[in-house]
């Protein structure tokens, strides 16, 4: 499904991402994990084309994305969300799920005017899909509102609908659990396993680890730009490397408990 | 004096679609263009010139919605390799070198003395009778253009310009090309700003360099942000009120015993203080934009 080459990045003198070769499975659900700073959203950007890689190759569906416009990668039904969510205040939650909908006619100036008809159609089949995927993340009380004024939780449920109703194959999340509340997060494990049993594949950058061992199939880490590890969640506090990455050199795997293992 | 009165609402509602267009742009799709005039002003010299070349009012009409549109297009294009702000920069500087070409190459444009149209729209009607057909046409224009502003931001088209004006990265993560839409926003609101400066001219008989300097563009943002930035009735409101008080602080100068020659530099302050006291006191205007409710039916 998703498949990266020698992916290098660096700004100025600073190497962010020294020969990064990922693989990701149709349908498999990636945790993208690593240290603050070892370029995890750094590789996100990469791969949906909002950053330009300084070397290296991306495909994506078998077929070289390499360079490809951002907004091009989003149509093929790569979709990202972002570590902070940004929701414009001046447009309501139900309003930025609908404009996430792909609507050729409605979005076109001219057939805005000349193809009515097609306009009104797919206008209420978008609206059929909203209301459903409102109810579906219980978003309902506040679909009037202003998106901004959404609780940070929320707002990530919203970027999630978004991009699955954008008709996304393939989801990037970043952090998605950052600002979410404990019973919020095991809900999420459901809904985004949901999502993967609609054919949907899964990258998600996250820290939390109880989150991860639920959620994920497989873990791929990274370290100052570089992939140390890529195993299966139960295995990773097994890796010297990768403890070592978090917690230093000298912390010996298995010596610190985690919450939620 | 009613004759008067009539001036003034064929203006204001001429103002009212220059209104609409800035508000296409800035209100609904954050492009902060600082040049509108420069479409205004291809629109009326388009209609003089073709009019001096013999072509009739729909004639020149249409080429000027073309051309601006195009020019419009171009402007939008800049979008791509500039900053919102250094674009806004760019357009205000757009805008003074068309004014400057107008100027110097007189031999097509008239020069600084303009140019007249010399032919009238209503050419049977006289006077009073005159003076209500142009009012009526263009009301009738501007609530055209109201329609078509209507149709262009209440569906999927208007909710990807709202979404690039507040947050262009998740735009692009739906999918959807903010080049293109900045692209299509300055086309057609420089076509609608054409239009109006085409009624603008065929009304006057006459346009010239002097009425497109950025004062203009000035007094539009007024009416746009005195009427409520990103509401298209508020904008048309914000045309009629600014228009009412531009033209009262000529009998305000009588008021306070000000010196005929002063009475321009009055005017220029008024709106100033206005637009100052809307920025400061209520920036959303008067009627202020809301956010759409979406029921399940459409």
């Amino acid at each position: 499904m998703l498949k990266t080459e020698a992916i290098s990045k660096h700004f100025g003198g600073l190497e962010v991402l020294k020969n990064v070769a990922l693989e990701v499975g149709q349908g498999e659900i990636v945790g993208l994990l690593g240290p603050n700073g070892s370029g995890k959203t750094t590789l996100l950007n990469i791969l949906s084309g909002f950053l330009k890689a300084s070397g290296g190759r991306v495909s994506y569906d078998g077929r070289d994305i390499t360079g490809m416009e951002p907004h091009r990668i989003g149509r093929l039904g790569m979709r990202r969300t972002f570590q902070l969510p940004r929701m414009p205040a001046r447009m309501s939650c139900a309003e930025v799920l609908l404009t996430s909908v792909q609507q050729p006619a409605g979005g076109g100036l001219i057939s805005l005017f000349a193809r009515p008809g097609a306009v009104h159609a797919e206008e209420r089949e978008a609206r059929r899909r909203v209301f459903e995927m409102i109810e579906r993340l219980s978003l309902g009380p506040v679909a009037d509102r202003s998106a901004a004024a959404l609780s940070g939780g929320q707002q990530k449920l919203l970027a999630l609908g978004a991009a699955v109703l954008g008709g996304a194959r393939l989801l990037l999340l970043d952090e998605p659990t950052a600002g979410v509340n404990p019973a919020l997060r095991l809900s999420l494990v459901d809904t985004l396993h949901e999502i993967r049993r609609q054919g949907v594949t899964l990258v998600v950058v996250e820290h939390d680890m109880g989150f991860i061992g639920k959620l994920c199939d497989r873990c791929v880490v990274l370290d100052r730009g570089t992939l140390i590890a890529n195993c299966k969640p139960s295995e990773l506090l097994d890796n010297s490397e990768v403890v070592e990455a978090y917690l230093g050199r000298g912390a010996r795997p298995r010596t610190v408990a985690l919450e939620n293992r | 004096m009613s004759d008067f009165l009539l001036h003034i609402l064929i203006v204001a509602a001429i103002y009212g679609i220059a209104s609409i267009s800035l508000n296409l742009q800035a209100g609904v799709t954050g492009l902060m263009n600082f040049g509108q005039i420069a479409f205004f002003g291809i629109g009326g010299y388009a209609a003089a010139m073709s009019s001096q070349a013999g072509f009739s009012p729909p004639m020149g009409i249409l080429v000027g919605v073309v051309v601006a549109a195009v020019a419009g297009a171009l402007v939008g294009r800049l979008g791509r390799n500039l900053d919102a702000e250094y674009w806004a920069i760019a357009t205000l500087g757009i805008a003074e070198i068309f004014r400057i070409v107008l100027i110097n190459e007189g031999w097509a444009t008239g020069g600084a003395g303009g140019i007249s149209s010399g032919v009238r729209l209503f050419p049977s009607l006289e006077g009073r009778a005159e003076l209500l057909a142009m009012l009526a046409l263009s009301v009738a224009g501007m609530l055209v253009c109201f329609a078509i502003s209507r149709r262009l931001t209440e569906r999927q088209f208007g909710r990807m310009l709202r979404l690039l004006r507040e947050q262009p990265d998740l735009s692009v993560s739906f999918g959807h090309d903010i080049v293109a839409c900045k692209v299509r926003a300055m086309a057609i609101g420089a076509a609608i700003a054409a239009f109006g400066g085409a009624l603008s001219t065929y009304y006057i008989a006459y346009i010239s360099p002097g009425d497109l300097l950025p004062f203009s563009t000035f007094l539009i943002w007024t009416m746009v942000i005195v009427g409520g930035i990103g509401n298209h009735k508020g904008t048309m409101l914000g045309a009629f009120v600014v228009q009412f008080i531009f033209v009262g602080a000529l009998f305000l100068k009588d008021l306070l015993g000000f010196p005929s020659e002063l009475a321009g530099a009055l005017r220029m302050m008024i709106v100033g203080i206005l637009l100052l006291a809307f920025l400061m006191v209520r920036p959303e205007g008067a009627i202020p934009e809301r956010l759409r409710k979406i029921d399940a039916q459409n």
